[in-house]
């Protein structure tokens, strides 16, 4: 009954989390090109990728370091 | 720069690398999963370098440089999506690892071949890898020749570094297999990301100032390279989208790459191997492409933009010692791609196409048929990289079949995935999928069509997808195995805490 449990508990957590990352990959695809696509600075598209990417490693970090032997 | 120092730092790390390599020689057993796999018991360390330095080759340093300096920030998001699609990893390192362990698979398509109970689909996928990865490889010498030779300003002909390349390359899959490809890689990583923050210091703070000033000199003097698509229109969406879209899936379509999720010794490496890539990669990416801009600043006009590194490091600013360095840096990254392909190719070949057509082979026949595997598939990618480095009729045929390369490669995704999430998923499924994707890739890519403006990598996935699915549906699937299989990783995944 337990390992039913957290098999859908871990279940749900993989579909939240892909849903997270779908999410980011839209946004990686529509900000550069729609509300950043005319500022000409480093604070532009260059800083947005630069976030979004810390923020994309630091959500698998947050995913793997739960990992177990 | 003097050819005697250029040939001392060559030599140098020649020798690092013979002895690091001949160290993994004394602790080679026997058999295929010791030689290609160094019997799943490569550190978190040497895993993460390892996998860093097969996965960056010098595309970066001179493609990705070169692609800044033309197209401007569209290359920082293209590369740091590309690291991103390593969330794949974080679901399917776990399972490849426990699968691999299980099973005894010594290559993805032999997983795909068990999974699915058909060794054709072993053959396909093989042959898949054999096709594309080649003409990648040799573009690989090509890129190291022309680079060597440009940044010793002729000291070494475009030939002898092509030659150096493979030697290195060969000598170091073969001495000890994985165990000496893992750690002469990780000796290869430590140098690129080392060399290549250096200099980029020193261009900023001696070319600029500091980063502040460097900066503000990219707003004023490029303002048009810090959006998409750039002042020249290069990084349009439908391009963006088109580079994205084969090489967010690297870390599955990739054998040489996915191959590296069965070596970690325990969940610990594992880990230490996704985090170390991650760090890596955010590190050599920003740097790589700041590269890029500061070679857009110091050295504009340049006529080819692939000319940007070698131009920055002929720079005064840039201390001759260190360019020397870099230079070797920039082999390193080449060659221990190179090596990686190079092994991973011998070991499909031995598993899973020799295995497949000589059943009752023996192990030991099967590794010594890879072991001299390894040299001829060198000659391959050497007689294909001469002839495009001269410039005969194929070289149009081998730079499209290089760009092609990882769109080819995406078409064994759709198996993948189904593998291990569809029970329903069939082996004609996966061939048909594989094989009609593939030659609908290579059609539009040799072609050059690109149907509403849309790269192939793209329709391909689409293509690819909708024959796996309704090929599987309209087809039997292995149940027992599926059962079987899923249902272990169902078992195991929650005992490890993996998603």
């Amino acid at each position: 009954m337990q390992s039913v449990a957290s098999g859908t508990s871990r279940s749900k957590a993989s579909v939240v989390w892909l849903i997270w990352f779908l999410f980011l990959f839209l946004l990686d695809l529509t900000i550069p090109f729609t509300c950043l696509s005319e500022v000409q600075r480093v604070t532009g598209a260059f800083l947005f990728w630069t976030i979004w990417t810390l923020v994309a490693i630091v959500s698998m970090f947050a995913i793997f370091l739960r990992w177990k032997e | 720069m003097s050819t005697f120092y250029i040939w001392l730092a060559v030599g140098i790390y020649v020798a690092m690398g013979l002895a690091i390599a001949w160290v993994g020689r004394r602790h080679l057993g026997i058999g295929m999963s010791d030689f290609f796999l160094a019997n799943r018991t490569v550190g978190g360390f040497v895993s993460a370098l390892t996998y860093s330095a097969t996965t960056y080759s010098a595309f970066m340093m001179v493609g990705l440089a070169g692609f800044t300096y033309r197209g401007g920030v569209g290359a920082l998001g293209f590369e740091f999506t590309y690291l991103c699609g390593l969330f794949l990893a974080v679901y399917f390192a776990p399972r490849f690892w426990l699968v691999g362990r299980k099973y005894n698979y010594i290559s993805p398509a032999e997983l795909l071949a068990d999974r699915y109970q058909n060794k054709a689909v072993a053959v396909v996928a093989a042959l898949l890898a054999l096709v594309f990865l080649v003409p990648y490889g040799a573009a690989q010498l090509m890129g190291i020749g022309f680079l060597v030779s440009g940044v010793s300003q002729g000291a070494i002909p475009v030939m002898v570094g092509i030659v150096i390349a493979i030697v290195l390359a060969v000598a170091w899959a073969n001495i000890a297999g994985m165990r000496s490809v893992a750690w002469t890689d990780a000796m290869q990583a430590l140098i690129m990301i080392v060399t290549s923050v250096m200099v980029l210091f020193f261009v900023v703070y001696l070319g600029f100032g500091g980063f502040g000033s460097f900066f503000g000199r990219m707003e004023s003097d490029i303002p048009g390279l810090l959006k998409v698509p750039g002042e020249t229109g290069m990084f349009s969406f439908k391009m963006y989208l088109g580079l994205c879209v084969p090489w967010v899936f690297f870390c599955l379509s990739n054998p040489q790459v996915s191959q590296r999720l069965f070596i970690p010794k325990s969940v610990t490496a594992m880990k230490q191997m996704i985090g170390g890539f991650l760090c890596f990669g955010f590190i050599y990416t920003l740097v790589t492409v700041l590269w890029g801009f500061a070679a857009r600043l110091l050295v504009p006009g340049l006529p080819k933009a692939d000319m940007a590194s070698p131009s920055l490091l002929a720079l005064d600013i840039v201390p001759r010692f260190l360019a020397i360095i870099v230079m070797v840096g920039i082999m390193a990254a080449a060659i221990s791609t190179i090596d990686s392909i190079l092994l991973t190719l011998s070991s499909m070949f031995a598993r899973d196409i020799y295995k497949n057509v000589k059943p009752d082979a023996s192990e030991a026949k099967e590794l010594a048929l890879g072991k001299w595997v390894i040299p001829i598939m060198s000659v391959i990618a050497l007689v294909f990289a001469i002839w495009a480095s001269r410039g005969t009729g194929l070289r149009v045929m081998i730079v499209s079949l290089s760009v092609a390369a990882s769109a080819g490669l995406l078409m064994a995704v759709p198996a993948i995935i189904g593998a291990f999430f569809w029970r329903r998923a069939t082996a004609m499924g996966a061939l048909v999928s594989m094989i009609g994707g593939a030659v609908f890739t290579m059609i539009l890519q040799l072609g050059g069509y690109k149907p509403w403006g849309h790269w192939p990598g793209v329709w391909g996935i689409v293509v690819c997808s909708a024959l796996f699915i309704v090929v599987s549906l309209l087809t039997s699937p292995p149940k027992q195995k599926a059962d079987e299989f899923i249902g272990y990783l169902h078992e195991e995944l929650p005992k490890h805490g993996f998603v």
